[in-house]
């Protein structure tokens, strides 16, 4: 995506719902977007969806939003790392076997 | 600042002194038309209709306990293009709207996603305590002569009970907002005998001047009735949805609660038809997206062993959740529109509640309150994507 603000949510459900353990949105730093307020709108969106999904029984801790920017390589293989770890922890999605999805 | 006075009710029929006050915003040329539900031929329904004949205005019906479409569409079919009228009617001509509480709130967020122009709009409230489903009104028929005595008498004693055998819509059971908001002008019937005058409240004396009424001292009864109603409404709402609060949480095996309340969505995108913020011409759902090449449903059924079709239901509950909980302003035709009897509206409730409470909106309250997903602060969710959260 050229954006996280140009995220539609609903590439996270589909995803999540699909079976996928987790989902990264990645993102540039507050205060660096390109078109000045992308990811201010992201972070909103991600917030709101965390309650969502929160509010109607989805794990929120399998969405992560993280500011990495394009030239953070390093950054970015930590974090995803880091994920890797956390999402192992707390193991596979149960909706991975749900029959209505 | 609202004032308030009272309208002539003459032999105590009520349903005239309505008409009447229609009529006369017509003749006083204060709006070009009205938008009011008028009884369908057999009298056991009411459709929403644009009157601009005063003679037509004989039928219509705003006190009818039925909701067969929220009239929040009707008013964005009928002005969401108004800057291009053709000049044939006055270009600044207002067109009077009356509406029921939850109609209105709905109109107000179609403005704001611009599917309504609201400066074209007379808002006009009706006081209403609840709706019934089509079908059950129409099972009580036989009560209809008296039906408008017990509605009329349930208001002016504020009971928050249907006076009739029949309970009224779930979504109305539960609905704390009787009187609708930020209205130019409310037509009162909680507190209030009707039959011997209807009191109007309009913000600002110029409207109430026009109606040829004086004002009169604020109607304490009408004020304390509201409040005592609004109150039994409000626990009985917050009940409601904590328990489909915890319907929803994920049971013992980790499946999300919403997968097992919206087992039988069949995805036949009915809430979204009687849906009035549910507005996209360019609905994902309603495209191919989701049906897939055949071989996909092959592969999934045969990754978990079988695949319940035509799938995608939560997927779009969810879309649905972030399109419209920050909106939903529970009218509840999404659950009689439902096929499959799910309580859509109950669900939906309980998800907005959280979405609304996060961003501080309360919906159709504000006309210049923006939409959540529009805005935002610099300095909100500060801690989410930072490193530690």
């Amino acid at each position: 995506m050229m954006c996280t603000g140009a995220i539609d949510p609903v590439y996270v459900i589909k995803a999540l719902v699909g079976g996928a353990d987790a989902v990264l949105i990645a993102g540039c730093h507050p205060g660096d977007c390109h078109y000045s307020e992308g990811n201010y709108k992201a972070r909103r969106h991600v917030a709101q969806l965390k309650s969502i999904l929160e509010e109607t029984g989805f794990d929120p801790e399998r969405i992560w939003l993280r500011w990495i920017s394009a030239s953070e390589g390093k950054l970015f293989a930590e974090t995803i790392a880091e994920m890797t770890q956390a999402i192992r922890a707390i193991g596979p999605t149960p909706v991975r076997q749900a029959l209505v999805v | 600042m609202s004032v308030f006075g009272k309208w002539p009710v003459k032999n105590g029929d009520v349903l005239e002194a309505v008409r009447r006050l229609l009529i006369h915003l017509l003749e006083v040329e204060l709006v070009v038309a009205v938008l009011v539900p008028v009884e369908t031929k057999n009298g056991r329904s009411v459709m929403p209709t644009l009157i601009r004949d005063p003679d037509q205005i004989a039928r219509a019906n705003p006190l009818l306990p039925v909701l067969p479409i929220n009239g929040a569409r009707m008013a964005s079919l009928i002005t969401r293009y108004r800057s291009v009228s053709n000049g044939k009617y006055p270009a600044n001509g207002r067109i009077a709207v009356v509406m029921r509480p939850c109609e209105l709130r709905a109109t107000v967020e179609l403005a704001k996603l611009r599917q309504v122009d609201y400066a074209s709009l007379l808002t006009v409230g009706v006081d209403c305590l609840g709706t019934y489903e089509i079908t059950d009104w129409q099972a009580m028929e036989s009560e209809s002569a008296e039906y408008f005595d017990s509605i009329l008498d349930a208001m002016n004693r504020a009971d928050p009970e249907s006076p009739l055998d029949r309970p009224y819509r779930q979504a109305c059971k539960i609905c704390a907002t009787p009187v609708a908001w930020n209205v130019d002008m409310n037509l009162h019937f909680i507190g209030v005998n009707g039959r011997e005058g209807i009191l109007v409240e309009t913000t600002g004396e110029s409207l109430l001047t026009s109606l040829g009424l004086t004002t009169v001292a604020d109607p304490l009864t009408h004020q304390e009735a509201v409040r005592d109603v609004v109150e039994v409404r409000q626990n009985r709402r917050h009940s409601a949805l904590d328990i489909a609060s915890a319907r929803l949480q994920a049971g013992t095996d980790g499946m999300p609660g919403l997968t097992k309340i919206f087992e039988n969505c069949q995805r036949c995108l009915n809430c979204t038809v009687a849906c009035p913020i549910c507005y996209c011409k360019t609905c994902l759902f309603r495209t191919e997206t989701f049906n897939h090449r055949p071989e996909h449903y092959l592969e999934w059924a045969d990754r978990k062993g079988a695949a319940r079709l035509p799938g995608d239901a939560i997927t779009f509950q969810l879309t649905r959740f972030i399109h419209i909980s920050a909106s939903c302003i529970g009218c509840g035709l999404c659950t009689s529109a439902c096929p499959a009897s799910i309580p859509v509206d109950t669900i939906f409730q309980a998800v907005g509640r959280q979405t609304q409470a996060l961003f501080d909106y309360i919906p159709g309250r504000d006309l210049e309150e923006p939409l959540p997903a529009t805005t935002y602060r610099e300095e909100e969710f500060a801690n989410l994507g930072e490193t530690v959260e």
